[in-house]
């Protein structure tokens, strides 16, 4: 800090001292000492400037900054999921209505459409784990933050002109996009309390030093940030449903009608509803207002991306992102499936599942065969809007991990999911039974309420394991939503299921998730090793700017062999405390000004410390 | 009060319809077609109000029919259409019509009530009618009429209120009697028992009444009742005898009619003081020859001339009567509807020569005999001869010997075998003959061999098979020639021979299987229709000729229903020649496909009908219409029409009627129809138009144009759901384009606002760097755009001193001006121009110059004119930017040298410069070739400002020269 601006100051002077103009120089040089004099009563207020203080302001403008993020990120992943899923809904059941699809569309293809959208939505992401790391560290995690966002609002852009080659195309984009953006997201929000962490304590000699972090120095800010993204997350839902509230209800059948051949809803019926009536709507909702609600949704969705865009800073500084995608392509394609050999993660794999399978449950499964099936159409939103608010609300509730054991949040909501499920096995009713609205609130609340802290706790969980290995967290989080996106495809192929297999199919996972989550626990305390892939050292091209001093060709081609030795035959092994974790972190830079100053000068040593460290690991595979 | 909102709303629900509807359609009415919103007819619509029915008729409505509709009440619902002047309801089941039905109808003429269920009348219903001509109340239930009902009517002329059961004829008297316009009044079939009528009497202008099928016992009026009446019909009248008309006052009457009724005709004469031949005396029982002859007689002592004398339905047997004692009859005998078996050539016309026409249908007669040995007067007055319906089934030769000049036969609907060859002989001035519905079989050379006048024949309905040569030969002037419903399967050569004036052809019904042009020479000039439908023609190639080629005036066409296969294909030539054709028929004839040229010749068509023409889903190739721009009337009523587009339709600028009823069409491009700009009637009944955003605009269309006529619109039903209708179907979802258009524009811009920043963010550098590149690489071509633009009298200046002019001239200028390289060299003792400044001539020479070559040497640098040239042309280079200096150096100079020369040193340290290569140069010849090729490539060069590579060029020629250089002196060694 005081370096560069002391710079600046000297800079100044230098300009005051010696202008180009000859014939002026030799004036000033005339008068140097007045001029000294003058130049010291300019610079004096400089003189009392206080560097402690400065830095201080400077540092809580960067927590600052690190909150703004959060929050903006939550508010932009916040709009993007409400206009999609409330657009979603909203054409899923014009386009149910046979009426307006006949009408509209003259022929029966707009089903299938519809059928081929919510197969590009639900399929695709099967094979995000292929390329989710490999686009995140191609562009960065704000940027897919924003891209995806921008394949949101084209989806919203395609829904003005339904056709097969407008719609099916963007869901597919859509389908592409759901791994990469989540994985960024929680990579983000990870990230972002390890950044506050290191502004927090900028003072730290590891803060200083760009080291790893120590063990569990960030997690109350993981635990916070986590909370406040699904607290504002969740709201999604809520407001989702307004336009199915504020437009289409206007529009629906009464419950008589839509329910008529409905013989028995809840636990006991087979596929959604079956009997449902295949037309819903009274009237036809004027086209000039769909266009207007997807015109507002329009809105929305570009204001998203510009809050991703312009709020939204980095989540690395631009020397770590190289360092990110330094360490080559074919390393970052193949680091997820290594991760997979962590036990962690391994075990924490059904509750991923889980965590997918219960959130589509609630907003498909249950709105729609309890909620819609009992209660009619007209109530499907408030089921919803309930189930939102709750979640959301509830997400706070883990903030008492910051004080209690991190255990109770997961299984917490896992109790609290088993007892809905067994109630929900039990539970099956005559249709269009509106005294059921109290019973089905109350389960959609409850049902919430586990939602927020299985959310809340797989995603705090995944931070704190991973609190301090800021090259893997979006590795980790591809695996988490890789497999969230397994359990959504599950869900939709399971649809003509009859709904005890669905409910029984979720209590089986809910069990095995919780054993699964219970052995790791135990493995944990019992600091059982677990494997880490090796994160190889980041390869910059000779042309990097940074590097051109130390840029030896035959150096990296000597690094290079050992590098590939090493990824190939070593893994490390690290305690369960993981102090000898470090590598090549050494080449972070930072925004501390200090520690630009330091920069090059520092590289080098680091980058020896690397060596030297690479040196002893092999000597320690070497003794092992 | 509390009716009154339920009356405002319903008047402002119907406002609020009408208002709706402001197109050209009407719910549950048509208009007639070609009747400019003046008639309309409503029939079979079982709407239940009549309200629904009139409440979208406009205002300029004239005549309205409306039938067989299950309407109980007639109320105001008319009373908007005040321009109205027929009206008829009937068979409509009407029970009750309001007080105020008709009010305001003030130019009614005539009012058709008849056929319904009324059984009274409001007092005041026909209160406004004032210009009522004519009203028609028959086939109700009325008992009695109200006496001040035709209070206002007062030109009423026609009442008729036959088939009711009004029993009170004093009460039908008083509500007439002021009528002073009635002329006649129709009581039939009621039931009155008698004709009291106490004061009131009948108008004055009535002429005609009926009475029959009463129950009139007697009369029992007043003597004077029918004073004014010329026309009375009491028959069937089956209880009334003669007596009653005891003292009645006849004597006025023209006519009078007492068929099937108990009076005793003769009693009758004697009572009655009616004018005794005015009286029919059909179905008076005046059965033999004695009661006919008694007739005559009675008849004969007051009347000596009758007009014509009517014994009718009187069962008489033979003609065994003679006329001879009736007064002479002028007109006509009529003896229909007897028994009589034969005639016997007319005897019983004895004395009655003045007779022109005579009427015997409906009797029993057998055979038409031969009347030649009769020597008898002949009738030669009788002009109109009718036997129709009897069961005559031979006529013999000479059977009309005795009434030459009959101009009209009817012979039709008997069972004519036998036509003798010579049965027509002698009728020289028959004019219509008709001969249809009977027996015949052959038609002989000379059975109308004298019939010359003839101009109507009708053949229709016999067993004709083959037309013989000569048959018609004598008909010169016939003009309408029927041999329809015949089993003519071919004619002879000259079968038509001598049909010159004929106009009219009916062969349909017959067996014909082709049409050949050769049989119809004889008249091709003068036909006009023509109908061959329903017989065997089939195509099965693509004939080349057409026969129909020289039918110049043919107007009508009918090809219709060919049995028992059709058509089958319609060959492009059948209609080529026929451009005056207003008419052709084309229906029912399983065509398989209609080629695009087929109608092509067809210009003045005005009519066209393709119903059910063809077999499966017609095919209608764009252009099959094009030539047919009268084109009037369409008619594609079940054709299998599955796309109305405009490429076929668009054509048809004068179509006014179209009906493409029952097809299978499932939208109607807005263009296509828009064509059709004088389109005003369109009848799409039973077309499964689909209910969606494809029609949507056809739906606006159809409701908002107000020059189009959809015939029952508001009825189209929606194939989808029969529930629902075309007219109404929610289009509100439709605004495709707009959001086609949002897609576009918000799609562009998410797009770039999701690349911009990311290439912003990826590639800004490089696209920097790109630009500059581009922009380097784009001002070098630039600049060698401009150079070669410029124009310059010389390549190059040579400077030198004239110490080295030898150099010059032995080196320099032919390796530079020779054949070698086409450079122009500017030298100053050769090209300088005499008389002038030579720092003129200096100037002039580097200006015009692309590039100034110094030469320089030891003397070149102590001359002072050298010095000059050199600073002008680094002025150039200064001032202009123009780097016009090319420095040789024809000598190795070392630093020291130059520093003397403080501004050529300048020069030096800016420029490169080439070295001479001296004789002590290793490999000299190698180097010189290298130096002559370096100083071309250097003039050749562009004189901008030295790019980048240029100047690496020159570099590289330095060097070269350099490490030549470094062997002999290298203090020569010049840095730039």
């Amino acid at each position: 800090m005081e370096a560069t601006e002391q710079e600046d100051h000297i800079a100044d002077a230098g300009q005051f001292v010696a202008p180009p103009n000859g014939g002026v120089n030799e004036l000033l040089d005339m008068g140097e000492d007045n001029m000294q004099g003058q130049m010291e009563e300019f610079l004096g207020p400089q003189a009392q400037y206080n560097e402690e203080e400065e830095e201080r302001k400077y540092y809580r403008r960067k927590r600052l900054g690190v909150i703004k993020n959060v929050v903006a990120a939550s508010l932009g992943a916040m709009m993007v999921y409400s206009v999609y899923m409330g657009l979603l809904q909203m054409q899923l059941i014009l386009h149910y209505d046979m009426t307006y699809r006949e009408v509209k569309y003259s022929n029966l293809g707009l089903e299938d459409i519809d059928r081929k959208m919510l197969m590009g939505i639900n399929v695709t992401p099967i094979i995000g784990l292929l390329y989710t790391p490999v686009l995140i560290r191609f562009f960065g995690t704000k940027w897919i933050m924003f891209l995806a966002s921008g394949i949101y609002a084209l989806f919203v852009s395609t829904n003005y002109w339904e056709r097969y080659y407008t719609l099916v195309p963007s869901a597919v984009a859509i389908g592409v996009a759901i791994v990469p953006l989540w994985a960024s997201l929680g990579n983000y929000i990870t990230r972002m309390a390890q950044q506050y962490y290191e502004y927090a304590n900028y003072k730290e000699e590891h803060v200083q030093e760009q080291k790893k972090l120590p063990k569990g120095a960030c997690h109350s800010y993981i635990i916070i940030f986590q909370s406040v993204f699904y607290l504002i997350f969740n709201l999604s839902l809520v407001f989702a449903e307004l336009p199915m509230r504020l437009v289409l209800n206007s529009h629906l059948h009464e419950n008589k009608y839509i329910l008529a051949n409905v013989k028995v809803c809840g636990a006991e019926i087979r596929g959604m509803i079956p009997g449902f009536n295949t037309t819903v709507l009274t009237n036809l909702p004027h086209s000039m207002l769909l266009i207007k609600v997807e015109s507002v949704l329009m809105g929305f969705a570009l204001l998203a991306m510009i809050i991703f865009l312009v709020l939204c800073g980095p989540a690395y500084r631009p020397t770590e992102e190289i360092d990110l995608r330094s360490i080559g392509w074919g390393n970052i394609f193949q680091l997820p499936f290594k991760h997979l050999r962590d036990y962690r993660l391994r075990l924490l794999c059904p509750f991923f599942i889980y965590s997918g399978l219960e959130v589509l449950f609630a907003i498909t499964g249950f709105s729609l065969s309890y909620g819609v099936c009992i209660l009619g159409l007209k109530k499907l939103w408030l089921l919803i809007v309930v189930y939102g608010l709750s979640s959301s609300v509830f997400s706070s509730l883990s903030l008492f991990l910051l004080r209690l054991p991190r255990w109770l949040c997961l299984l917490g909501g896992a109790a609290v999911h088993a007892v809905l499920i067994i109630a929900l096995l039990a539970f099956s009713s005559k249709p269009d039974q509106p005294e059921y609205l109290g019973p089905l609130l109350v389960i959609s609340v409850l049902w919430g309420l586990g939602t927020a802290l299985n959310k809340t706790g797989v995603s705090i969980l995944l931070g704190m394991l991973y609190a301090e290995e800021k090259e893997r967290l979006d590795f980790i989080y591809t695996i988490y939503h890789w497999w969230q996106a397994i359990a959504i495809f599950i869900v939709y192929l399971w649809s003509g299921l009859p709904m005890r297999a669905k409910l029984s199919i979720l209590l089986a996972t809910l069990l095995l998730s919780c054993y699964c989550y219970c052995v790791m626990e135990r493995r944990m305390a019992k600091k059982v090793q677990h494997r880490l892939p090796r994160i190889p050292r980041p390869r910059h091209k000779v042309k990097g700017y940074r590097y051109l001093e130390e840029d030896n060709s035959d150096e990296s081609d000597s690094e290079k062999s050992v590098e590939e030795e090493n990824d190939e035959n070593i893994e490390e092994m690290p305690s369960a405390d993981g102090e000898e974790e470090e590598q090549d972190a050494g080449t972070e830079g930072a925004d501390s000004p200090r520690v630009w100053r330091r920069g090059a000068r520092g590289q080098q040593h680091r980058w020896e410390d690397g060596h030297l460290q690479g040196a002893e690991e092999e000597e320690k595979q070497v003794v092992e | 009060m509390a009716f009154l909102p339920r009356e405002l709303l319903a008047l402002m629900a119907v406002l609020g319809v009408v208002q709706l509807i402001c197109g050209y359609s009407y719910r549950n009415c048509i208009e007639d077609q070609w009747s400019n919103r003046k008639s309309f007819h409503c029939t079979r619509r079982y709407v239940g109000k009549m309200s629904n029915m009139t409440q979208d008729l406009p205002v300029t409505a004239v005549n309205l029919s409306i039938s067989h509709c299950n309407v109980s009440q007639l109320d105001n619902s008319l009373s908007h259409l005040q321009n109205l002047q027929h009206l008829s309801i009937s068979l409509c089941n009407l029970k009750i019509i309001s007080g105020n039905a008709f009010r305001s109808l003030s130019q009614l003429k005539s009012l058709i009530l008849s056929f319904n269920e009324l059984s009274e009348l409001k007092p005041l219903l026909f209160e406004d009618l004032q210009s009522l001509n004519s009203l028609l109340l028959a086939h109700n239930k009325l008992q009695a009429l109200p006496e001040e009902i035709f209070l206002n009517t007062s030109s009423l002329q026609t009442l008729n209120m036959d088939t009711n059961v009004l029993n009170n004829f004093a009460n039908v008297v008083r509500s007439v009697s002021h009528l002073m316009n009635l002329t006649a009044l129709d009581l039939s079939f009621n039931h009155f028992t008698s004709l009291s009528h106490s004061s009131a009497s009948l108008p004055r202008s009535l002429t005609k009444l009926s009475l029959k099928g009463n129950n009139l016992l007697t009369l029992g009026c007043q003597a004077t009742l029918f004073n004014y009446v010329k026309l009375l019909d009491l028959s069937n009248n089956a209880r009334l005898t003669a007596m009653a008309f005891k003292g009645v006052d006849l004597s006025h009457l023209k006519f009078l009619s007492l068929k099937l009724t108990k009076v005793d005709i003769l009693t009758f004469l004697n009572i009655s003081n009616v004018s005794r031949v005015h009286v029919d005396f059909s179905g008076t029982g005046l059965k033999n020859k004695t009661q006919i002859e008694k007739l005559c007689e009675l008849l004969r002592k007051k009347h000596s001339i009758m007009k014509s004398l009517k014994l009718d339905d009187n069962g008489i047997k033979s003609t065994s009567f003679t006329l001879h004692y009736c007064p002479t009859i002028t007109k006509a005998l009529h003896l229909s509807q007897n028994k009589l078996q034969t005639v016997k050539c007319l005897d019983f016309l004895d004395g009655q020569e003045k007779i022109t026409e005579f009427y015997a249908e409906h009797n029993r007669l057998l055979s038409l005999s031969s009347c030649k040995n009769r020597s008898k007067p002949a009738l030669t007055k009788l002009k109109k001869l009718s036997y129709r319906y009897n069961r005559i089934l031979s006529v013999k030769a000479n059977a009309f010997h005795l009434t030459p000049n009959i101009k009209v036969l009817q012979l039709n609907i008997n069972n004519i075998a036998f036509l003798d060859h010579h049965a027509l002989k002698g009728l020289k001035q028959l004019q219509e003959l008709r001969l249809d519905n009977n027996l015949l079989t052959d038609l002989f050379k000379d059975t109308f061999a004298n019939t010359c006048k003839l101009k109507i024949l009708n053949l229709r309905n016999n067993r004709v098979s083959v037309i013989f040569n000569g048959t018609f030969y004598c008909l010169k002037k016939l003009t309408t020639l029927d041999l329809g419903g015949n089993k003519i399967t071919h004619f002879q050569a000259a079968g038509f021979d001598g049909l010159t004036k004929l106009s009219k052809l009916y062969l349909d019904g017959n067996n014909l299987k082709t049409i050949k042009t050769s049989f119809y020479y004889a008249f091709q000039d003068t036909l006009k229709v023509l109908d061959l439908s329903r017989n065997k023609i089939r195509f099965l190639t693509k004939d080349k000729s057409s026969p129909f080629m020289n039918f110049s005036k043919l107007t009508d066409l009918k090809v219709a229903s060919q049995r028992p296969y059709g058509l089958t294909l319609l060959p492009p030539t059948l209609f080529r020649g026929l451009h005056s054709l207003k008419s052709l028929y084309l229906g029912n004839n399983r065509i398989t496909h209609i080629p695009c040229d087929a109608f092509d010749d067809l210009t003045g068509l005005h009519f066209l009908t393709l119903d059910n023409c063809c077999v499966g889903g017609v095919n209608l190739h764009p252009g099959v219409f094009k030539n047919l721009r009268n084109l009037t009337k369409l008619i594609l009523e079940n054709v299998g029409l599955q796309n109305f587009t405009k490429e076929v339709f668009g054509n048809l600028t004068q179509l006014r009627i179209l009906q493409a009823n029952h097809n299978t069409m499932q939208s109607i491009p807005l263009d296509a129809l828009e064509s059709l700009v004088k389109l005003q009637y369109l009848d799409i009944r039973n077309v499964s138009l689909s209910c969606t955003c494809k029609n949507s605009f056809l739906q606006n269309y159809t409701l908002h144009n107000p020059d189009l006529q959809v015939v029952y619109l508001y009825n189209l039903q929606c194939p989808e759901d029969n529930s629902k209708t075309f007219f109404n179907f929610n289009t509100e979802v439709c605004f495709i384009d707009l959001g086609e258009h949002l897609f576009f524009c918000t799609a562009a811009v998410i797009f770039l606002f999701t690349v911009t920043p990311l290439l912003h963010v990826k590639l800004y550098w490089k696209v920097k760097y790109g630009y500059f590149v581009f922009r380097a690489w784009f001002s070098e071509q630039w600049s060698r755009i401009r150079d070669k633009e410029e124009n310059c009298k010389y390549d190059a200046f040579i400077s030198y001193n004239s110490v080295d002019e030898e150099w010059v001239m032995d080196y320099l200028v032919p390796n530079l001006e020779g054949n070698k390289s086409p450079f122009k060299l500017c030298l100053h003792h050769r090209d300088f121009e005499l008389g002038r400044d030579i720092v003129d001539n200096i100037v002039n020479a580097v200006y015009s110059s692309r590039k100034t070559i110094c030469v320089v040497s030891r003397s070149f640098l102590c001359s002072e004119w050298c010095s000059l040239e050199i600073q002008l042309a680094s002025y150039r280079l200064f001032d202009e930017h123009r780097d016009v200096l090319l420095l040789v150096f024809l000598e190795p100079i070392s630093e020291r040298q130059l520093s003397s020369y403080h501004r050529m040193r300048k020069v030096m340290l800016k420029k490169t410069y080439l070295q001479w290569p001296g004789p002590d140069t290793t490999n000299f010849l190698q180097a010189r070739e290298l130096f002559w090729s370096q100083l071309r490539r250097a003039i050749r060069a562009g004189n901008r400002l030295e790019t980048e590579d240029e100047a690496q060029e020159h570099y590289a020629a330095q060097d070269h020269q350099t490490e030549e250089n470094q062997t002999s002196d290298e203090s020569c060694y010049l840095q730039p």
